[in-house]
């Protein structure tokens, strides 16, 4: 079963280069989980404590305002999820939930601290996906701000 | 310990500027070809007055007692070296820069240690061999050069810097050290070298990094394969 992890993570964009070898040292580094559709992954506002990377299936993040939820983004195969609050030092900003079966690969946050720091590659590769999401939020955020603006001048 | 202090007290803080190839007085000293450019820190890097501690997994604990140097693959001969032997085989001295992937350069390095040549010809490698996997005491770390550059002139396995023996933490006992190419490839706690024929990924190439790393190739050096 891993042995074929190993292959499926050198296809994703943000491993490329790496050997089989290598991505099993990241497979070794972490735990794998099997979630079932409808199974919450993050919570929003709990303490980040790990992050993932999604081997296969689907997952939506959401916040939930008011009792409603509304959905931010899909993700799937080759994400990263729950990184950025674990970076930061923040509670989760806010929720995954598998929408089909899915499988993650789960690394704790001592784990990814040292993943990152020993590996600078892939520190500098997942900082700057991290970043582009970052950057893609603020710029929807920018433009949904000037659309209210002009519906009402 | 302050900041300051650390600067201070750190050994091999460089206060001077590097120092030009000629101002070497040594005459039996190799100089590094790389030294001799106009401008010597490639493009991406800049240059640090200290030496930075990097590695996969940390210092390991090596015993000078039980330390062996072992060379297999492609030879006519497969050697195997106590650190006594090692080190009583004829030395070269090398003048170098050091180039790290993480985008620093050290400048003006002497090297002592056992030149990659002696121990090429020592074992008789086979004509076959094209590749040099270098193996490190570090819990299999690896990491693998073209043979070309393991074989340059300048290339060494050192036990000594500025005279001094190679601190755990910068792979002493006995670094491999190859000028030419980005310093991961300069196994630190190197125990030997095996010769292969068709290139192998070493451990941070298995992670993306260059399979050469040669810092003055294309615009940035050949940092990773992606």
């Amino acid at each position: 079963m891993n042995e074929s992890h190993a292959e499926l993570i050198t296809t994703f964009p943000l491993f490329h280069g790496f050997t089989v070898h290598g991505t099993q040292r990241l497979l070794d580094a972490g735990e794998i989980k099997q979630l079932t559709a409808g199974d919450v992954l993050l919570k929003e506002g709990d303490a980040a404590d790990f992050a993932v990377l999604v081997l296969t299936g689907k997952l939506e993040v959401f916040i939930e305002r008011d009792g409603r939820e509304f959905a931010l983004t899909e993700t799937g195969p080759g994400t990263i999820l729950g990184e950025l609050a674990l970076l930061c030092g923040i509670p989760r900003s806010a929720s995954a939930r598998a929408t089909e079966d899915s499988t993650v690969l789960e690394w704790d946050d001592e784990t990814l601290r040292t993943l990152l720091l020993r590996d600078r590659s892939l520190a500098q590769r997942i900082f700057r996906e991290t970043l582009r999401t970052l950057v893609e939020k603020e710029q929807e955020l920018v433009e949904s701000l000037a659309k209210s603006q002009s519906a009402k001048s | 310990m302050s900041f300051l202090d650390s600067l201070i007290k750190d050994p091999k803080y460089q206060s001077h500027d590097p120092r030009k190839p000629e101002e070497i007085a040594e005459s039996d000293i190799i100089i590094s070809p790389d030294t001799r450019r106009d401008n010597r820190v490639p493009q991406g890097q800049s240059r640090t007055k200290r030496w930075p501690v990097l590695d996969a997994h940390g210092t390991p604990p090596i015993d000078l007692a039980t330390w062996k140097f072992e060379v297999d693959g492609l030879v006519e001969r497969p050697l195997m070296f106590s650190f006594e032997e090692f080190t009583q085989l004829p030395p070269v001295k090398v003048y170098a820069d050091f180039h790290c992937v993480t985008r620093w350069s050290r400048l003006d390095n002497i090297w002592t240690g056992v030149s990659t040549r002696e121990i090429a010809e020592r074992a008789g490698v086979k004509p076959e061999a094209k590749f040099v996997l270098a193996l490190a005491y570090d819990y299999g770390w690896t990491t693998n050069v073209p043979i070309e550059y393991f074989l340059k002139e300048d290339s060494l396995f050192a036990f000594l810097h500025d005279g001094q023996p190679i601190p755990p933490e910068h792979g002493g006992p006995v670094r491999l050290i190859i000028p030419q190419l980005y310093a991961w490839k300069s196994a630190k706690w190197v125990r030997g070298v095996r010769f292969l024929e068709s290139d192998q990924a070493g451990f941070w190439e298995e992670g993306g990094y260059h399979m050469r790393g040669n810092p003055w190739v294309g615009g940035d050096g050949e940092r990773f394969r992606w």
